[in-house]
C-alpha cells in the first residue's frame, strides 16, 4: 500500500505542478482541467452515447410536441408524460458511468484533500508535535524524545500529559523544507514529517495506525504499526482549505468541481461527447 | 401653452430637456470627480518620515551619546541637528502627543491629563434635580474618548438584548485638527501608527492606527488573571487585575479566562464563584463597579467565559496550554505566542474575540499561571482601532498578530507582584519587536507623504526600571539592580539600533527627510505628593465632619475589602492608613462640597470650587484669583520636611498657559503643578483621594515619571536636516509637518516649523 501511496503521491506532485512553485489556484486548476478531459473521455467511453443522443432527441421531439399542439389537451398531456419517461431514460443512461467516475472522484480528492485542507508551516513559526501513546504504554517514568534534524530547533518539551495519554514538543524551523522527525517512546522509534514552506506539498497532519483503507485515506505518510507504542502522531498544520479565486476565497473541492466541469462542458462538443 | 400644442415648439422643448439631462449627467460626473478627488492622494508627495519614541530623555542622550554609546544618535546629531524639546504642561503623555497632533497647547485642544472629572456632579446631594441618583465617581471619564447616549436593553427572561435604537456612542473629544487630516484635505498621504491619545480614531480616510488610550478587550487599560494554588497575600487589593485559585491534579489545571459582561441579568451572589475553578479577588475597580450597582440595586451582568487547561511537565518545567482548537506548548517562564480566545456574550448569537499570551511562572512548589490582558484581535477587532477599518487587519496580514492596547506592558501586574520583573522585561522585547516590525514593514511600503511611527517601549519600562539604576530610589533593590541595573541603558542602545536601520533605509532614499521625537523626557520619582492631603491640611479642601469619617457605604466597602474590621469598625493594623485614605476622596462622597474651595485631580491639577462652574461650588468668580495666588505661593514655598528641600519649581495658571479657546481653559484645572525632579503627585492624590500624608516615599516599581516642571524633563528633536528652531516645542512640530507641504497653520495652531525655510 505504501507503493502504491508512493507511486501516486509523485504522479500527483508532477500534475499540481508543484516544481514550478505557483500559487495553489493554477495547480489545482491545471489539475481540475485534466481531470474534466479525462473523465469526459472516460464517460465518452463507459457509457452509451446513442442511447444518450436519442434520448435528449426524443425529449426535444416531445417539447416542440407540447408547443406546436398547445391547443390539443390530449397531445400535451401525452408529450409531457413522454418528456418525463425518456428523462428518465436520459438519467439512467448517465447514471452508470456518473457512478463509476464517482471512484476516480474520491481518490483524487483522497490525495488532494492533505495538500489543500492544510497548510505548511510558515517557515519561522512554531508547530506542535503531539504524539499520543496507546493505552498499554505507562507515563510513569515515561521516557520520550525527540530528536530533529538539522535546521529544527525544539525549542519547548515533551509535556507528558498522562490524563490526555499525550506527549508534545515545540519545534520550529527557520527555513522551508521537509524534514524528518525522530519521535521515541522507551526504545521504540518512529518518524514524522514536518512540512516547512509556503508551496502546496502533501501534508499529513497525523500518523495513524490502522486498516488499509485509514492507509489510502492517509496517503502521506504510512500507518503506524499496531505494535507501536504510538497510537497517532499529529503536527497542527494550520487550515487552509480556501484558495483565493480571483479576490474570493473558495473551498478548494467547490474550485476543482467548477473548473473541471466548465472545462469538460466547453470541450464536449469538440469531442464529441454527449452528456 | 401655446407652445406645448405646437408640434414645432416642442422642438425646443425636447432640446432644453436634452440640454438639463446633459447639464445633469455633467454635474453628476463633476461631483464624481470632486468625490474621486477627495479621496485620492499624491503619489509622490514629498516624503517626511516621523519617528515618536515615547519618553526619551534629552540628558540621558546626550550623556550616552557623549559616551559613545549610541553612535547613529551621535551621528545624527552631526549630519542634522539634535535639540531639548519643549514639553507640554503638564508633561503626561496624552496631553503632549495631542499638542503635537493638533499643534495646540491643552486650552485649544482639551487634554490636559489622562482623566477628566465633570464638575457638575461633585456634590453631596444624592439625587439630582430631576431625581436621578448621581454619584461624583459618574463624572470620571477619559480625557479623550467621549461616550455618550445610553445602553439600551430589553431583559427577556435572564438575558438583555441590546435595543438597536440606544446604543451609546463613542467618540474622539480631543478639540482642533489633526496634521493628518490636514495632510487628507491637501492630497498628501499619511500613514500613522500609534498616535497616542487617538482613540476612538478620528474619522480619515488616511491609515491611522490607535495607541495609547486603546483600551483591553473588556474596556479597561490593565486586565490581567493570575491563577494559582498559593493565592497571594494583596490578592484583595490587586490594582490592574484579578487572582483565581486553582487546583492542580496530576500535572492538569483546568481554569477560566474572564471577558467583558455577558448580555445577561447579573445576580446577587454572582462573584461567589466555585473556588476549585475560579477564585476572584476583589480589587479597586471591581469595588467601584460594586458601589454603583449598589447605588441603582442592579448587580453587574456575569462575566462571559473561555476555558482553557493546561498540562504541565515538571521533569521538562514545560506546559501544554490549550484554548479551544488553539495549542501552545511553552517552558516555565516563556512567554507564549498570542493565542486567539473568544467569549459568548449572548448563546449562539454574539460572540466577541480578541488575543492574549500565557507565561507559565512557576509549576513547583506553587503553580503560577499569568495571562496577560486580552488585547483586540487586529485581524478582527472588537472596536474600530483603525482606519480604514481593515488597516490593522492588513498590517497583522503583514507582520502577524500584535498587541494593540494603548499601554502595552503590565505595570499594574509589576507592581502587584502578579508579573515578576524578568518576566516583565521580556514582555517589554516581544512588544519592542512588534512595534519595530509595524515601522520596518512600513518603511518598505513607504513612498509618498508622510509616515509617523510611534514606539512606547522606550518609555513605560523606563518608568518601571528605573530604581534598578537609582540607589536614591525608595524602591531600590541591589538584587535587581545586579540584573537589570543596564536595562534602561540597553533600551536606549536598542533605539540606537533601530535608528541605525532607518538610517541605512534614508541612505538608500536620500531625499526622506527624517524627524525623531519624543514627547517629554524621564527623571526619578522617589517622593510621591498628596495633594489633596496638603489641600486638606491647609483648610482648602474639607471632608465631612471635618475629619475622615467614612459613609456608611464606604465602610461596607472597606469591610469587604479587608481594610476595617467589622468588629471593631477599626483599620487592620496589616493595612497602612493610606489605604484607608485611598477610598476618601473626591469621588467617594467623603468631602465637604459646601465648605470645601479647591481640590486636586489628575497628575498635576488643581480645581477651585467655583460657583460657576462645580455644582455645590462656593467660590466666587471675583474671589478666584486672589485664592489662586495663595495656593500658589504656599505650594511655592512648600518644603520637603525629610531635607528641607522646596518641592514645587513651577505653580502655573492655566489663564496664563494656556491659549486657544476661552471655554476650554475655563474648565480647569486652575493650577497645575510642576514638581523638581524626585517628585510627583501620587497615583492617590491623582484619583482625588486624601491619603496619609503629604510627602510620602514612592516605594514602587513605577520609580520614574515627567509629570513634573516641564523644563525639568524635555525630551529629544533630532533631525537629518538642519534645525532651525533654538527652542523648539511638541507643538512646533505640526507646524513642521504642514510647512514641509506648504500649507499654512490651520486655525488655533500657534506653532513654527523647525526646520529652515524652503525644507524641503
Amino acid at each position: 500500500m505504501q507503493a502504491i501511496n508512493g507511486a501516486f503521491n509523485f504522479v500527483f506532485d508532477i500534475l499540481l505542478l508543484e516544481f514550478l512553485g505557483l500559487p495553489k489556484f493554477w495547480g489545482l486548476a491545471f489539475l481540475s482541467i485534466l481531470f474534466g478531459l479525462v473523465a469526459l473521455l472516460a464517460f465518452k467511453k463507459i457509457s452509451n452515447q446513442k442511447a444518450i443522443r436519442a434520448a435528449k432527441d426524443r425529449i426535444w421531439g416531445h417539447l416542440m410536441e407540447i408547443i406546436l399542439y398547445k391547443d390539443d389537451v390530449r397531445v400535451v398531456a401525452t408529450a409531457q408524460f413522454k418528456v418525463m419517461r425518456y428523462n428518465l431514460a436520459y438519467l439512467g443512461h448517465n447514471s452508470i458511468p456518473m457512478i463509476a467516475l464517482v471512484i476516480p472522484f474520491v481518490f483524487v480528492v483522497m490525495n488532494l484533500d492533505p495538500r489543500l485542507r492544510y497548510s505548511p508551516i510558515d517557515p519561522g513559526q512554531e508547530a506542535i508535535v503531539t504524539a499520543t501513546l496507546r493505552e498499554n504504554v505507562s507515563f510513569d517514568g515515561l521516557d520520550v524524545a525527540l530528536d530533529a534534524p538539522d535546521g529544527v530547533a525544539v525549542e519547548a518539551g515533551p509535556v507528558r500529559a498522562a490524563d490526555a495519554r499525550t506527549v508534545d514538543w515545540r519545534v520550529r524551523a527557520d527555513d522551508a523544507g521537509i524534514y524528518e522527525l525522530s519521535l521515541r517512546v522507551n526504545d521504540a522509534t518512529e518518524t514524522k514529517r514536518l512540512v516547512v514552506g509556503e508551496s502546496v506539498k502533501m501534508l499529513a497532519p497525523k500518523r495513524e495506525g490502522g486498516n488499509p483503507f485509514l492507509e489510502l485515506a492517509n496517503p502521506g505518510e504510512p500507518v503506524l504499526a499496531g505494535s507501536s507504542p504510538f497510537e497517532k502522531i499529529a503536527v497542527n498544520y494550520a487550515r487552509g482549505q480556501t484558495i483565493p479565486v480571483f479576490g474570493i476565497d473558495m473551498h478548494w473541492v467547490l474550485v476543482f468541481l467548477l473548473v473541471s466541469l466548465a472545462f469538460g462542458f466547453a470541450i464536449k462538443g469538440a469531442l464529441g461527447v454527449e452528456i | 401653452m401655446l407652445r406645448t400644442t405646437d408640434p414645432m415648439c416642442d422642438v425646443p422643448q425636447r432640446r432644453f430637456a436634452l440640454r438639463v439631462t446633459i447639464a445633469c449627467f455633467g454635474l453628476a460626473l463633476a461631483l464624481t470627480g470632486l468625490a474621486a478627488c477627495g479621496t485620492s492622494f499624491q503619489d509622490d508627495a514629498p516624503r517626511l518620515l516621523v519617528i515618536g519614541m515615547d519618553g526619551l530623555d534629552h540628558k540621558l542622550m546626550e550623556q550616552w551619546m557623549n559616551e559613545g554609546k549610541l553612535p547613529n544618535f551621535a551621528r545624527l546629531r552631526a549630519a542634522g541637528g539634535f535639540r531639548p524639546l519643549t514639553t507640554s504642561i503638564p508633561p503626561e503623555s496624552p496631553v503632549a502627543w495631542s499638542n503635537m497632533s493638533r499643534g495646540m497647547n491643552p486650552g485649544g485642544h482639551g487634554v490636559k491629563d489622562f482623566f477628566k472629572i465633570d464638575p457638575k456632579v461633585l456634590t453631596n446631594e444624592e439625587e439630582d434635580d430631576d431625581g436621578n441618583a448621581i454619584s461624583p465617581a459618574d463624572g470620571l471619564r477619559d480625557s479623550v474618548s467621549l461616550t455618550e447616549g445610553e445602553l439600551k436593553e430589553w431583559t427577556v427572561g435572564s438575558y438583555k438584548i441590546p435595543s438597536p435604537f440606544g446604543a451609546p456612542v463613542t467618540t474622539n473629544d480631543a478639540k482642533g485638527i489633526t496634521f493628518w487630516e490636514v495632510l487628507e484635505k491637501r492630497g498628501i498621504p499619511a500613514t500613522v501608527n500609534r498616535m497616542p491619545a487617538n482613540f476612538p480614531p478620528v474619522p480619515t480616510k488616511q491609515k491611522t492606527l490607535t495607541g495609547m488610550g486603546t483600551p483591553e478587550l473588556s474596556g479597561s487599560t490593565e486586565a490581567y488573571a493570575l491563577y494559582t494554588d498559593n493565592m497571594p497575600a494583596n490578592r484583595n487589593s490587586l490594582g490592574g487585575g484579578k487572582a483565581y485559585r486553582v487546583r492542580p491534579r496530576n500535572g492538569y489545571v483546568k481554569a477560566t479566562l474572564f471577558g467583558p459582561p455577558q448580555f445577561r441579568v447579573g445576580e446577587e451572589d454572582e462573584d461567589d464563584k466555585d473556588e476549585d475553578e475560579a477564585e476572584e479577588s476583589a480589587d479597586s475597580d471591581d469595588s467601584d463597579d460594586a458601589d454603583e450597582d449598589e447605588d441603582s440595586h442592579q448587580p453587574p451582568s456575569p462575566p462571559s467565559e473561555c476555558e482553557f487547561e493546561v498540562y504541565y511537565d515538571t521533569d521538562s518545567a514545560s506546559a501544554k496550554i490549550i484554548v479551544g482548537e488553539e495549542i501552545v506548548v511553552v517552558n516555565v517562564g516563556e512567554w507564549s505566542r498570542w493565542v486567539p480566545v473568544e467569549f459568548e456574550l449572548f448563546p449562539m448569537m454574539v460572540n466577541v474575540g480578541g488575543i492574549c499570551r500565557f507565561i507559565v511562572q512557576e509549576i513547583e512548589p506553587d503553580f503560577r499561571l499569568y495571562v496577560s490582558s486580552v488585547n483586540f484581535d487586529p485581524k478582527a477587532p472588537a472596536a474600530q482601532i483603525s482606519t480604514p477599518d481593515d488597516y490593522a487587519a492588513d498590517l497583522a496580514e503583514r507582520i502577524g498578530p500584535y498587541h494593540t492596547k494603548g499601554l502595552p506592558v503590565e505595570y499594574k501586574a509589576l507592581k502587584d507582584g502578579a508579573l515578576r520583573l524578568g518576566d516583565f522585561v521580556k514582555q517589554m522585547e516581544w512588544q519592542r519587536d512588534e512595534e519595530l516590525a509595524i515601522l520596518y514593514s512600513e518603511l518598505e511600503r513607504f513612498e509618498s507623504g508622510l509616515l509617523f511611527c510611534y514606539l512606547s517601549h522606550t518609555d513605560l519600562p523606563v518608568h518601571n526600571l528605573w530604581s534598578t539604576q537609582d540607589p536614591e530610589s525608595p524602591h531600590y533593590d541591589p538584587d535587581k539592580a545586579a540584573e537589570f541595573g543596564d536595562t534602561i541603558e540597553s533600551i536606549y542602545r536598542g533605539a540606537d539600533a533601530t535608528l541605525g536601520r532607518v538610517l541605512a533605509w534614508i541612505e538608500r532614499n536620500p531625499d526622506v527627510t527624517l524627524l525623531v521625537i519624543s514627547d517629554h523626557g524621564m527623571a526619578p520619582f522617589r517622593r510621591q505628593i498628596n495633594l489633596n492631603t496638603w489641600l486638606y491640611e491647609n483648610g482648602y479642601l474639607v471632608l465631612k465632619g471635618d475629619s475622615r469619617e467614612l459613609t456608611p457605604a464606604e465602610k461596607k466597602r472597606l469591610e469587604g475589602l479587608g481594610y476595617l474590621d467589622p468588629a471593631t469598625g477599626e483599620g487592620d493594623e496589616e493595612r497602612s492608613d493610606s489605604k484607608l485614605g485611598k477610598h476618601v476622596g473626591i469621588l467617594t462622597r467623603s468631602v465637604d462640597w459646601e465648605r470645601t474651595r479647591a481640590y486636586g485631580f489628575g497628575f498635576a491639577g488643581i480645581f477651585l470650587n467655583l460657583e460657576s462652574r462645580e455644582r455645590d461650588g462656593i467660590v466666587a468668580d471675583d474671589e478666584a484669583s486672589a485664592l489662586l495666588e495663595e495656593i500658589r505661593q504656599k505650594l511655592l514655598a512648600y518644603e520637603d520636611p525629610a531635607d528641607g528641600k522646596r518641592v514645587f519649581k513651577y505653580i502655573y495658571r492655566a489663564d496664563e498657559v494656556y491659549s486657544g479657546n476661552d471655554e476650554i481653559v475655563g474648565e480647569g484645572p486652575d493650577l497645575i503643578v510642576g514638581a523638581y525632579r524626585g517628585y510627583r503627585v501620587s497615583d492617590d492624590s491623582a484619583q482625588g483621594n486624601v491619603p496619609e500624608g503629604v510627602l510620602v516615599d514612592r516605594d514602587n516599581p513605577w520609580s520614574a515619571d515627567h509629570a513634573m516642571a516641564h523644563d525639568e524633563v524635555p525630551g529629544i528633536l533630532f533631525s537629518n536636516k538642519p534645525i532651525a528652531a533654538e527652542a523648539p516645542a511638541l507643538y512646533d512640530i505640526t507646524s513642521t509637518i504642514l510647512s514641509y507641504y506648504g500649507i499654512e497653520n490651520q486655525e488655533g495652531m500657534i506653532g513654527k516649523s523647525v526646520l529652515p525655510p524652503g525644507t524641503p
